[in-house]
Order: C-alpha cells, then structure tokens, then sequence
C-alpha cells in the first residue's frame, strides 16, 4: 500500500512538473467560456485558432468540452486519431502552425458518449497539457463547455497564465449568465481579457436589412457594467452554421464574408490590446 | 410520470421546452413538479417568475 500511494505521489509531481515545462513554452493562453450553450464559443476557438495560425504564429487548439467535443469537427479533422511517440500524445495537424488536441480524437466513435464525473474530467485535462507534445506556441486557444464546472475550473487551477474570452448572445439570458462566468473567473483569479458579442443581428439574405434576431447591444452594456472590455460584435450568418458543419472554418473558406471581416477586426482587435498591455 | 428534457449540445432550447411543457401540462389541471437540475446556470425561474415561499440552506462538501 505504501509503494503504492508513494508511486502515485511520484507520478503527480512528474505530471504537475512536465505541464509547468509546457506552460513556459506557451506565450498567451485564452479560454473561450461562456455562461450560456450554444452561443459560438466553439466557433470562436476555432476561427481564432485558425486566424492567428494564418497570421504566421504557432498555435495550439485544446478542447476541454469533454462531452460535447466539436472542434474536430468544425476543422474538418473529425475521425482522426492522435498517435503517441511512445512518450506524448502528438497533436492532430490542422496545417504548420496548427495543433489541435480534443477528447474526440480519443474516441471509438463519434456517438460515443463520454460518461465521467469530476475527477476523471480533472485528469483528462491534465494529461491533455502534461501528456503531449505541444512544443513551443505564441498561442493556446482552449475551447471549454458553457458554465463554471470542472473544466473551466481546472484550466483556472492548473493552467498558469490562462486568461478569459468571454462570449455571449445579446439576449439578457445569456448576458445574465456570462455575468456568473465573470463571477468565476474573478473568483478564480483568472484574468478576463474581454466579452465578444456573437450572433448581433442577421443581414436578411433576401432584403440585406439586419435583424436582431437575439436583440442587440447586450455585451457592450454587460461588459461596461462588469467593468471588463468589449472586444467586438460578430453577426449571425448562415454560411458560418454551413461553414462549421462542413468542417470549413469560414474565416479562411469565406474570407470576403461580412462575419470573416467582422471576425478579422476581431483579431486585430485582441491583438492590439494585447501590445498596449505589454 | 417523469420526463427528462436533456441535449448534448448548449443553446437549443432546453429550459424553453420544460419550462412550456410543465406549463403547458399544468392547464390541463394536472399536478406538476418543475425541477431545474442546472446547478450553475438556473434559468426556469426567469421564465415563469414563481414566488419563492420557502428557502433552506444546501451544503456540499468541497474538494
């Protein structure tokens, strides 16, 4: 029994050991969250990932919504299986300067459900840093389930310098709950970069008059009431929804779009504010 | 009778459905229990506005 507890104890500190080591190579981490499903943080993830990929930095794209993994997906790398050198676990290569590692390259099948409570969850997004071979990264996108449960938790508590995005819909039911996920990471002590307004207004194909199908405005107001930065709207459009069922992020596949100009002032945004502060 | 309303994915209408099915049940004069299992995001309660008569305090242990 002593054996046992003192290789367990050997095996979490090589584990908290070899994920400071990957943390150091990592320049800027963000965590894509948000209070409300549904709202595009997985669509965010991927287009950002991809976007500042483009832009000639090494990126890293880690989804941690164990559940409900969609990042695959939307790359168009679903049914691809991670392989290990023996050591780590090698990340699926979207293109050079993209790694991307999801619960979804670890399953049997795409309607295999992951079925785990919170400490399988803990370990899985550890050895998600500490198992694999990330390498050197300007930057980490990591994609997480809506809400303040244990995967955002973990990256808080485990991932050294991982700082929030936040995204919602202009609906006050979502702005109300990206209010307890601003809630979370000042809680958490996790810096939150800024709120990212998705799905403000649908530019009717037929009359080209923008709708406000979700209402509009509600993340410039919610982040001046929570005192945390408005980064920038993104409007709903259909080609995005076709753009990520076919696995084509519409960033690079539909760059002359309104929502890949839109998502662009986006980067260039973040980018800047993110100059200013250093 | 009881029913699940569950998804796999966010944003697709869950509280909507349970909160207009258990209200919808309710006009037919049956006796109906609304559970909102959500514990880091209820929203029912934004939807049908109830008047909360009774409180009492929840513990969980902590890790």
């Amino acid at each position: 029994m002593e054996n046992t507890r003192s290789d367990r104890e050997r095996a979490m500190r090589e584990q908290d050991r070899r994920i400071k080591e990957v943390l150091e190579g990592i320049k800027s981490i963000y965590l894509v969250m948000s209070g409300k499903g549904g709202v595009g943080k997985s669509t965010v993830a991927v287009n950002l990932a991809v976007d500042l990929a483009r832009r000639g930095h090494s990126v890293g794209l880690m989804d941690v919504d164990l559940h409900g993994p969609n990042t695959l997906k939307m790359l168009g790398l679903e049914g691809e299986r991670m392989s290990s050198d023996g050591s780590y676990l090698i990340p699926l290569l979207y293109d050079d300067n993209l790694r991307v590692v999801s619960m979804s390259s670890l399953l049997e099948s795409s309607d295999s459900a992951v079925i785990w409570r919170g400490p399988l969850k803990i370990g899985a997004i550890k050895q998600f840093i500490s198992d694999v071979a990330w390498g050197e990264r300007d930057y980490l996108i990591i994609d997480s389930p809506p809400g303040t449960g244990d995967e955002p938790l973990t990256v808080a508590q485990v991932i050294t310098g991982a700082r929030g995005i936040i995204i919602t819909t202009p609906q006050e039911l979502s702005i109300l709950d990206i209010r307890k996920s601003i809630t979370f990471c000042r809680q958490v002590s996790m810096p939150v970069i800024g709120i990212i307004e998705n799905m403000s207004g649908l530019i009717c194909p037929h009359c080209g008059r923008k709708i406000d199908l979700f209402k509009a405005g509600g993340g410039r107001k919610a982040a001046e009431d929570m005192g945390v930065p408005f980064i920038g709207e993104l409007p709903l459009d259909p080609e995005i929804v076709e753009a990520g069922d076919a696995g084509e992020p519409y960033i690079l596949h539909h760059p002359e779009s309104m929502s890949a100009k839109s998502f662009k002032t986006i980067v260039d945004k973040l980018l800047s504010m993110e100059k200013e502060k250093a | 009778m009881i029913i699940t309303v569950a998804s796999g994915k966010g944003g697709t209408g869950k509280t909507t459905v349970a909160v207009n099915l258990a209200y919808t049940l309710s006009q037919t004069g049956k006796r109906i229990r609304l559970l909102d299992c959500d514990v880091e995001e209820p929203n029912d309660h934004l939807f049908i506005k109830p008047d909360f008569t009774q409180k009492f305090q929840v513990t969980a242990f902590s890790m």
